[in-house]
């Protein structure tokens, strides 16, 4: 018997679930660590629900729970994990058969944001996601002086590893 | 690839990976968080439960199977370890309650994690040294009473020299295994937050 307070928490979780699927691509090494990870900032989320006081964006709220449990939490790749993962989530085997050109891109995209720093991987997802300064000032607790330099290194070694790796070099 | 092909390629990614029912996310609600801290606290209560375990069987053992005239003794030394461990475990469940602040801004929750996460690191050191050297004396305590007007083969003081030297080696030996323990079970997280603070804060560095 779900709760209203719960009812609540899951219409809003579905509503951004894309934010969530982002960051654990981003942050998690293999197809168990996505899903390990997803877990964990859902429940993560769910804990601090109750402290949401709509003083901030609702994602703003959700980023900073996601990114302060990726970049906190102790790797598990390349372990089993026994948890009762619905099965809707494509894994990365489903995915390759459905390469086109998009996907390629995609992949591309993926594999560069890969290659940066924890903190530039989360400053051009908030990049990407067209968020503002002040809220990526928000989110990481970052002066914007120091974003915005931070910002334009992150986006020439996107630029310049994009590339690369679409030349094959 | 040009940034704004990126945005567009980022925008739409989010249909890359199907949407979870509601009766899954709800699934993992019901689940625990397995996140470091929570672990250290599953951690702790575990040592709790191991000690009030330990503790009952002592105490069964010393009120059934031990020497009347020794119990006055044992009771008030295992008081004492048993005070000094629930002022340790306390501390430690204070300090993990204000360990994670998950709906802080990232960059003062690294701090705050940090920051407790080396206070921790430090008692546990602390408290596992001393204890030892505790711990230790104890026992030789107890078995010098216990074997009081026994004879023993050698001379008193090198009976207590003998005693001294173990002891000694015992510090060391644990003085170090904490040093590796410690590092293998939290150095390298620290680390890893240290750099990530390092990485936030090089610009102003600079």
């Amino acid at each position: 018997m779900k709760t209203r307070k719960e009812k609540e928490f899951l219409a809003l979780i579905s509503e951004h679930e894309g934010l969530i699927h982002k960051i654990c691509h981003v942050y998690a090494a293999d197809a168990f660590g996505k899903q390990d990870l997803f877990q964990e900032i859902v429940i993560q989320l769910w804990k601090s629900f109750e402290s949401f006081r709509n003083e901030s964006k609702i994602s703003t709220w959700m980023y900073r729970v996601a990114l302060n449990t990726a970049l906190t939490e102790k790797r598990r790749s390349n372990k089993k994990v026994s948890l009762s993962f619905p099965s809707s989530l494509k894994d990365d085997k489903a995915q390759e058969n459905v390469v086109d050109g998009y996907e390629e891109n995609l992949n591309i995209l993926y594999d560069a944001i890969s290659k940066l720093t924890e903190v530039e991987k989360a400053i051009v997802m908030l990049y990407l996601d067209d968020k503002s300064y002040e809220e990526m000032e928000e989110v990481l607790g970052i002066s914007q002086a120091t974003l915005r330099v931070k910002m334009n290194r992150a986006k020439e070694k996107l630029r310049q590893i994009t590339k690369s790796i679409q030349h094959g070099t | 690839m040009e940034l704004e092909k990126l945005k567009e390629l980022w925008d739409n990614s989010s249909n890359a990976s199907l949407p979870m029912n509601a009766e899954g996310l709800s699934q993992i609600l019901n689940n625990s968080t397995r996140g470091p801290i929570a672990s250290i606290k599953r951690n702790l209560t575990i040592e709790v439960l191991l000690v009030i375990l330990l503790y009952g069987i002592i105490i069964w053992l010393i009120s059934n199977h031990v020497d009347s005239t020794i119990l006055y003794f044992d009771i008030i030394l295992l008081g004492v370890a048993g005070i000094l461990f629930l002022v340790y475990a306390f501390y430690k469940y204070k300090l993990l309650n204000k360990m994670e602040c998950m709906a802080c801004e990232v960059k003062s929750n690294l701090n705050l994690q940090l920051n407790s996460l080396e206070k921790l690191v430090k008692l546990y050191f602390r408290v596992g040294n001393i204890g030892i050297i505790f711990v230790y004396l104890v026992a030789g305590t107890i078995s010098y009473i216990v074997d009081a007007g026994e004879t023993v083969p050698i001379p008193h003081y090198v009976e207590i020299l003998l005693f001294l030297a173990i002891g000694v080696v015992l510090v060391v030996i644990n003085y170090h295994f904490s040093r590796w323990y410690l590092f293998n079970l939290y150095g390298k997280h620290i680390q890893k937050l240290k750099n990530i603070l390092y990485e936030m804060d090089e610009s102003e560095i600079r």
